[in-house]
């Protein structure tokens, strides 16, 4: 896939997630749609690409989104880092198999997305965890799963 | 070279996840939010406690020098100090020394004390001066403070003295104020007795005796001691004065030997 693919698709992605998504909102609970795309480009090209296309994804998300410039850069590398070891294998036939990678790099995700965010805040590290990471982790978890129902070939099928 | 190559081919995702993290950490670093201003002042407190850490470690090694040195300091200003009092008490006996020749009408030679003679037959001490200092047999010896005793053996550079505690010591003496005389001869310990003193004779407590002008070897007016006390015997026709000397002979350091025996004033 050429380096311009990467780039539209990551494009679009921050540009949905800075309008649509919040439409999807619920009480502050929104899934991540660049963090299913970096997952995704982990997945299908492996750990190297993923990191990369993390890395840069979330400095432009930060930059145009958050504000705060290397969060999502941060925790999109880590992420793309776990999903990067089941990088390569066949799920079409067996999606459920997909569930364990997933959670585990979105949940990595969010762990420090939230906790990085919670220094130097008077909130409670079991409050943000059953607050948002979890919550966070099972909605983006829940918008992947759906996002590859609803694609003609899922992805993931493809090496 | 080649090695760092593979392994870098080979370990490229770990590569990729460090430089990563670390351009993210940088960017998030550069930021001037609260979260960050959080990391840096724990990192401050965090650099700051290892800072304490390795100033306690340095302190203690410093402190162990320093304890060192002054352990040596203060051995050497004890040693200081002591040759210090040392040559204080010194001088304060040679200016007494000093001002007891210039007061005394006696013709005196200075001698040093070298050390008491321990054999028993004799209870005595040795001097540093001799013959060539001008010393002679049975000069008296006195101090300051009185008669310490007399010449007794001479060498070209050494003399002994026997003391006024030795058991065959004698001295006329008398009382100083009522002029009854007796024989000064050693009683026991560091005490001595005016002994040969008739019955009813006018003596107090306190009273001072010295040493008689009649004496052939003496100078008279010598002060030997005070009265501490009388002894009488109900079948003798005299009684023993006890007396304590004037000298301290345990302090003994320096002595005067007298050339001649001029009269005293007194």
């Amino acid at each position: 896939m050429p380096v311009l693919s990467y780039f539209f698709i990551f494009a679009a992605a921050i540009i949905l997630q800075l309008t649509v998504i919040p439409l999807f909102s619920v009480q502050e609970v929104a899934p991540n749609l660049i963090l299913i795309a970096v997952v995704s480009v982990t997945l299908l090209r492996g750990k190297v690409v993923g990191i990369m296309c993390g890395f840069f994804a979330g400095v432009c998300f930060d930059f145009f989104g958050t504000g705060f410039v290397g969060i999502s850069s941060l925790t999109n590398t880590l992420a793309a880092f776990i999903a990067g070891f089941w990088a390569g294998e066949q799920f079409d036939r067996r999606m459920t198999i997909i569930l364990g990678p997933l959670f585990a790099s979105i949940f990595v995700h969010d762990f420090f997305y939230y906790n990085i965010l919670r220094i130097g805040a008077s909130v409670g590290f079991w409050k943000t965890l059953f607050r948002h990471i979890f919550p966070n982790t099972v909605y983006t978890l829940v918008f992947m799963m759906m996002i590859y129902m609803l694609l003609p070939k899922s992805p993931l099928g493809r090496r | 070279m080649r090695l760092l190559n593979e392994w870098l081919v080979h370990r490229r995702d770990l590569l990729a996840l460090f430089g990563g993290i670390f351009f993210s950490l940088v960017l998030l670093l550069s930021n001037d939010s609260r979260q960050v201003h959080a990391v840096r002042s724990w990192a401050f407190a965090g650099f700051g406690y290892i800072l304490d850490q390795m100033e306690v470690v340095s302190r203690y090694r410093g402190v162990h020098e320093e304890n060192q040195w002054l352990r040596q300091e203060t051995a050497a200003l004890m040693l200081e100090s002591a040759q210090l009092q040392e040559a204080m008490e010194e001088n304060r006996r040679l200016r007494a020394l000093l001002d007891f020749k210039e007061r005394s009408a006696l013709e005196l030679i200075p001698a040093k004390v070298l050390g008491k003679d321990e054999n028993g037959f004799i209870n005595a001490i040795f001097l540093g001066a001799g013959s060539l200092d001008s010393l002679k047999k049975n000069m008296a010896v006195v101090t300051s403070q009185g008669l310490v005793g007399k010449i007794y053996q001479v060498g070209n550079h050494n003399s002994t003295a026997q003391l006024l505690l030795d058991r065959n010591f004698r001295v006329g003496a008398v009382v100083q104020r009522s002029r009854v005389a007796g024989i000064i001869r050693w009683n026991s310990g560091n005490q001595v007795v005016l002994a040969e003193v008739p019955k009813r004779s006018d003596i107090k407590k306190g009273d001072v005796i010295v040493t008689s002008s009649l004496s052939t070897i003496f100078p008279g007016g010598l002060d030997i001691g005070h009265v501490t006390g009388v002894s009488e015997e109900n079948q003798s026709m005299f009684m023993d004065i006890e007396v304590a000397p004037a000298v301290d002979f345990g302090k003994l350091e320096e002595v005067f030997m007298v050339r001649v025996r001029p009269l005293l004033d007194n």
